[in-house]
């Protein structure tokens, strides 16, 4: 036994297609790997490249706040470590994107002096740009936690595009087997601020299976309701007009 | 605060998946099986040995109601995870 590290890796969204060379070795190499995915398929793949794995998800329970889970998470991640032992955390999609426990698990590792790294993976959001055509760099790009985006009241510039996360829990702080998106009249109606009612909203999950499609539902944002949204699902906003170039600052770099 | 109650989110990793998932785990690892689905994606699911049910909703291409029936046949959760808004 050596004396404790811990990797964590991301397994992408489309099991094998989306897992890297580098986090595929982390994964066989590991004496333990503690595992976070989203369905039994990803759950029953990641068995199959360590077969000492084991779940995260116990922690959850329904109703439970979801920062009480975590906590539990982070603490099983750092016992192992601490045991001496080379711990590999996965998680779905990319591992430091929406992932609190992946973040907090390598802040007190390395507090404590173990070699501690994250490896980067295949994202929700890199999957969305792929299936949907769409290039943050055409108009930019805003990306928010839906909850925090009413909590808050983040500012949109709405002739850059809009990403929404986690709209299937919008105005929940409880984990939850299903959506159940209690704050989606409001996120529209703070939307509608910005945007007009017929407005095309895209409501899109990302396909965790390999030849399988993903969700990409269109409709107007006056129509979105609890009926459109997964558990999954992210809400992709296009923008309005392009924002027009501003003369003095064309002029400054010399560009007009 | 929402009621806590006592149902974990548990995940077996010696459970067995159903014939669907299965069938998808397959259709990940499989390189061949996976260029005739990208080919002919009707004669793949024809010749997959599913039941009617599965092969119908591999047809229909619903990957919310693919989602459903897998999680029902292996008889665990589907979870997502999600950050803790402070």
């Amino acid at each position: 036994m050596g004396s404790g590290s811990l990797t964590v890796v991301g397994t992408g969204i489309a099991l094998d297609a989306h897992l890297t060379t580098e986090a595929r070795a982390e994964l066989e190499a590991a004496d333990v790997v503690l595992g976070l995915v989203a369905d039994p398929v990803a759950q029953a793949w990641l068995a199959r490249l360590n077969r000492n794995v084991r779940s995260l998800h116990r922690h959850y329970r329904e109703g439970r706040d979801r920062a009480l889970a975590y906590e539990a998470m982070v603490d099983e991640i750092l016992a192992e470590v601490r045991s001496g032992k080379r711990v590999c955390a996965a998680f779905y999609g990319h591992p430091g994107i929406f992932v609190t426990p992946s973040h907090e698990a390598l802040r007190r590792a390395r507090d404590e002096g173990f070699p501690s790294r994250m490896l980067p993976a295949v994202s929700a959001e890199d999957c969305l740009f792929a299936d949907l055509g769409v290039d943050p760099a055409a108009c930019g790009c805003q990306s928010y936690e839906a909850t925090d985006f009413l909590l808050r009241r983040r500012i949109v510039d709405a002739t850059a595009a809009l990403l929404l996360w986690q709209v299937g829990t919008v105005g929940r702080r409880g984990a939850s087997g299903e959506a159940q998106p209690a704050g989606l009249p409001l996120l529209v109606e703070s939307l509608l601020e910005r945007y007009p009612a017929g407005h095309e909203v895209v409501v899109y999950e990302a396909s965790p299976y390999p030849g399988i499609d993903p969700i990409a539902r269109r409709l107007p944002l006056e129509r979105l309701t609890a009926a459109d949204v997964t558990a999954l699902s992210t809400l992709y906003v296009p923008p309005l007009e392009q924002r027009p170039p501003d003369a003095t600052a064309l002029e400054r770099l010399g560009l007009s | 605060m929402d009621e806590e109650i006592d149902i974990e989110f548990e995940f077996d990793f010696e459970a067995k998946l159903g014939p669907l998932g299965s069938f998808l785990q397959r259709l990940a690892l499989d390189k061949p099986l996976r260029e005739e689905w990208n080919r002919d994606r009707a004669r793949a699911i024809a010749d997959s040995g599913l039941p009617a049910g599965d092969q119908q909703l591999l047809l229909s291409g619903d990957l919310a109601a693919i989602q459903r029936q897998i999680a029902k046949e292996s008889g665990q959760a589907m979870v997502w995870i999600c950050i803790w808004i402070r």
